[in-house]
C-alpha cells in the first residue's frame, strides 16, 4: 500500500459512494480492492470495498495528496487508523438509506475524531428516501454540541466532493489564521 | 413601484409539460412583467394554456368564451407542415424559441396593452418589516406549509414540518429584496411551483438571502454571531467566502472580527449573518459564548505559516477552488 504524506481520508458506511467520490477526484486509475459483501444485513450491494481504495493528485510541485477509501466494513476498522494518521482531513460519507444513519454517523464520529478532528459529513442517496428527514442529521450535530459541516451531496458530483474537499480547507485556514492580510477571494 | 403582471392559467398539461412551459415562458417574458401561474377559476386570465385533447370540451368552450383571453393550445403530436408553431397550437418540445417569442409579443403582451391592463401588484408599495416575529413565523411549525413570494412573484412553498421546499420552476437560481413576504399556501398554489425536486428548506433559503444583495441587512457589525451548522453553498461563485465565514461563525465570533481577519467588506459578512437569521440557522450571543480568536498560532512562526499558506495555496490551484 502507498502510504503518502500527505493525504485526504474518505471514510463511511458501506454503499455510501466512497469510491465514487475518489473516482471524482483522483487523476489515476483507482487502485480498488473488492470483495464479497459479507455484512448483507447492513447493505445490499454485493461487492464492498475490503482493502483500501487508492487515488491520488499532484500538486503543481510534484507533491502528490492521497486519496484513501477506508474498508466499509466495521471488522477493517484496524486500518484507519494507520490512513488517518497526519491526513489534511476526513471525508465521512454517510448512505441516508441505511436503516439507522443516526447511529452510523455517532458510530464513525466517535471513532474518527481521534484520529483527525477535521471532519466533513456528506450524507448521500437522500433522492432514494424521501420519506426519512434529512433535518435528523443537523440536529443531531447541534445537540450533541459538534461543529462539523454537514452537507447533503452526490457523490458521484465532482463539485459537491470539491465542495467537502474545500470546507476541510476552510477549517484549516481558519484554524490557523491563514485567512488574514491578502486573502484572495476572487 | 408599480409592476405589471401577467397571469397564465392552465389546464390539462402534465407537471412535466408545465414545468417546461414555466420555465420556458419566464425566459421570454420581460422581467417588467412578473408571472403568476392562476387557477382557470381565476377571474383575471391572461393567457390559456389547454391541453389540446380538452380543447373542444363543453367547459373549455365556455371559459374561452366568457374570459375571451388568449389562448394556446398544447400538444406534443408533431406538426403535420414543419412548423411549431401553427396559429394557436404549439407543438412540444419546442427547438426553436423565435416563433413562440413572437407569438407572445404579438398576442400577449400587445393584448395587454390593448386592455390597458398594466395591472398594480398586490404587494404593498411599503417596505416590509422584517424582524424576529417574522422570522419566528416564517418558521413555525404550527404554520406548516407556506407560500412564499416577491414583487416578482411565486419564490416557493415551504413545508416547516418536513423542512422541504418546492420552487417556483423559473426562480431556481433566483435572489429576492426586501418586498420577500409569505402567506399560508392554498392548494391552488402548489400548480405554481414544482415537485419534481426537494430543496432542503434552510439550505434554500440561505442561498436566496445570500445572493440577493437588495435585501437589507439584519445585523448590526458589534454584535457576536453563533450559527448552528454549516450553510450548504449552491454555487461555486461564493463558495470560498461562505465556508470560511461558517467556519469562523461556527466557533462564535464577533462580526467586525470576522470581516477583518477575512479581508472582507462589513456588508458582505452582515449579508451571511442576515441569511442565516433567515434560514433560522444560528443566534446573536455575547462574547463569552464565542470560541474564534482572530490571531493565530502560526502567526509567531513564520516559515511555518509560510509553508502552510504556500501548501493551502497549492491545493487551492490544484482543485481550481
Amino acid at each position: 500500500m502507498i502510504i503518502q504524506q500527505y493525504k485526504i481520508v474518505f471514510a463511511g458506511s458501506m454503499g455510501a459512494g466512497k469510491t465514487e467520490a475518489i473516482k471524482s477526484l483522483s487523476e489515476i486509475p483507482i487502485l480498488e480492492t473488492e470483495a464479497f459483501n459479507t455484512d448483507v444485513q447492513s447493505h445490499q450491494k454485493t461487492q464492498t470495498t475490503v482493502g483500501i481504495d487508492y487515488g491520488e493528485i499532484t500538486l503543481d510541485d510534484g507533491i502528490k495528496i492521497g486519496l484513501y477509501g477506508t474498508p466499509g466494513q466495521s471488522r477493517f476498522d484496524f486500518i484507519w487508523s494507520v490512513i488517518c494518521e497526519g491526513a489534511i482531513g476526513v471525508i465521512l460519507l454517510l448512505d441516508h438509506n441505511s436503516p439507522n444513519p443516526i447511529n452510523e454517523l455517532e458510530s464513525y464520529l466517535e471513532t474518527f475524531k481521534n484520529y483527525n478532528d477535521n471532519i466533513v459529513i456528506g450524507i448521500t442517496h437522500i433522492d432514494e428516501n424521501k420519506e426519512s428527514s434529512l433535518q435528523q442529521y443537523r440536529h443531531w450535530i447541534k445537540e450533541n454540541g459538534l461543529s462539523y459541516p454537514l452537507f447533503f451531496i452526490d457523490a458521484r458530483e465532482q463539485e459537491q466532493i470539491l465542495m467537502m474537499v474545500e470546507s476541510l480547507i476552510a477549517s484549516l485556514e481558519v484554524k490557523v489564521g491563514l485567512t488574514s492580510q491578502g486573502n484572495d477571494h476572487a | 413601484m408599480d409592476r405589471n403582471y401577467i397571469n397564465i392559467a392552465t389546464t390539462g398539461l402534465s407537471l412535466k409539460v408545465l414545468d417546461e412551459l414555466k420555465t420556458l415562458i419566464r425566459k421570454l417574458i420581460s422581467n417588467e412583467y412578473s408571472i403568476n401561474w392562476v387557477n382557470i377559476s381565476n377571474s383575471h386570465i391572461d393567457l390559456l394554456l389547454i391541453n389540446e385533447n380538452f380543447f373542444d370540451s363543453d367547459n373549455i368552450q365556455n371559459i374561452l368564451q366568457k374570459k375571451k383571453c388568449p389562448y394556446l393550445k398544447i400538444t406534443k403530436t408533431p406538426s403535420q407542415n414543419g412548423y411549431q408553431l401553427n396559429e394557436r397550437t404549439l407543438h412540444l418540445p419546442l427547438e426553436k424559441v423565435e416563433s413562440l417569442l413572437d407569438w407572445l409579443q404579438i398576442n400577449l403582451i400587445s393584448y395587454l396593452n390593448q386592455k390597458k391592463t398594466v395591472v398594480v401588484s398586490n404587494l404593498s408599495n411599503e417596505p416590509l418589516l422584517i424582524d424576529d416575529k417574522f422570522i419566528r413565523n416564517l418558521h413555525s411549525l404550527e404554520h406548516a406549509k407556506l407560500y412564499l413570494f416577491d414583487d416578482k412573484g411565486t419564490l416557493a412553498i415551504i413545508d416547516n414540518r418536513t423542512q422541504m421546499a418546492w420552487l417556483e420552476p423559473s426562480r431556481q437560481q433566483t435572489q429576492t429584496n426586501q418586498s420577500f413576504d409569505f402567506t399560508f399556501a392554498k392548494t391552488s398554489d402548489f400548480t405554481k411551483v414544482s415537485r419534481k425536486k426537494n430543496y432542503y428548506l434552510q439550505d434554500w433559503l440561505w442561498n436566496l438571502i445570500w445572493h440577493s444583495k437588495n435585501f437589507g441587512n439584519l445585523a448590526t457589525e458589534d454584535r457576536y454571531f453563533k450559527i448552528d451548522h454549516w450553510p450548504q453553498p449552491y454555487q461555486k461563485e461564493y463558495r470560498k467566502v461562505s465556508l470560511q465565514l461558517s467556519a469562523c461563525f461556527i466557533q462564535g465570533a464577533k462580526i467586525t472580527d470576522v470581516a477583518n481577519q477575512l479581508n472582507l467588506s462589513i456588508d458582505d459578512v452582515l449579508r451571511f449573518v442576515t441569511a442565516c437569521l433567515m434560514a433560522n440557522n444560528g443566534k446573536f450571543t455575547s462574547a463569552n459564548k464565542c470560541a474564534y480568536t482572530p490571531n493565530s498560532y502560526l502567526e509567531n512562526s513564520n516559515t511555518d505559516n509560510h509553508f502552510f499558506r504556500n501548501f493551502i495555496g497549492k491545493i487551492r490551484r490544484r482543485f481550481g477552488l
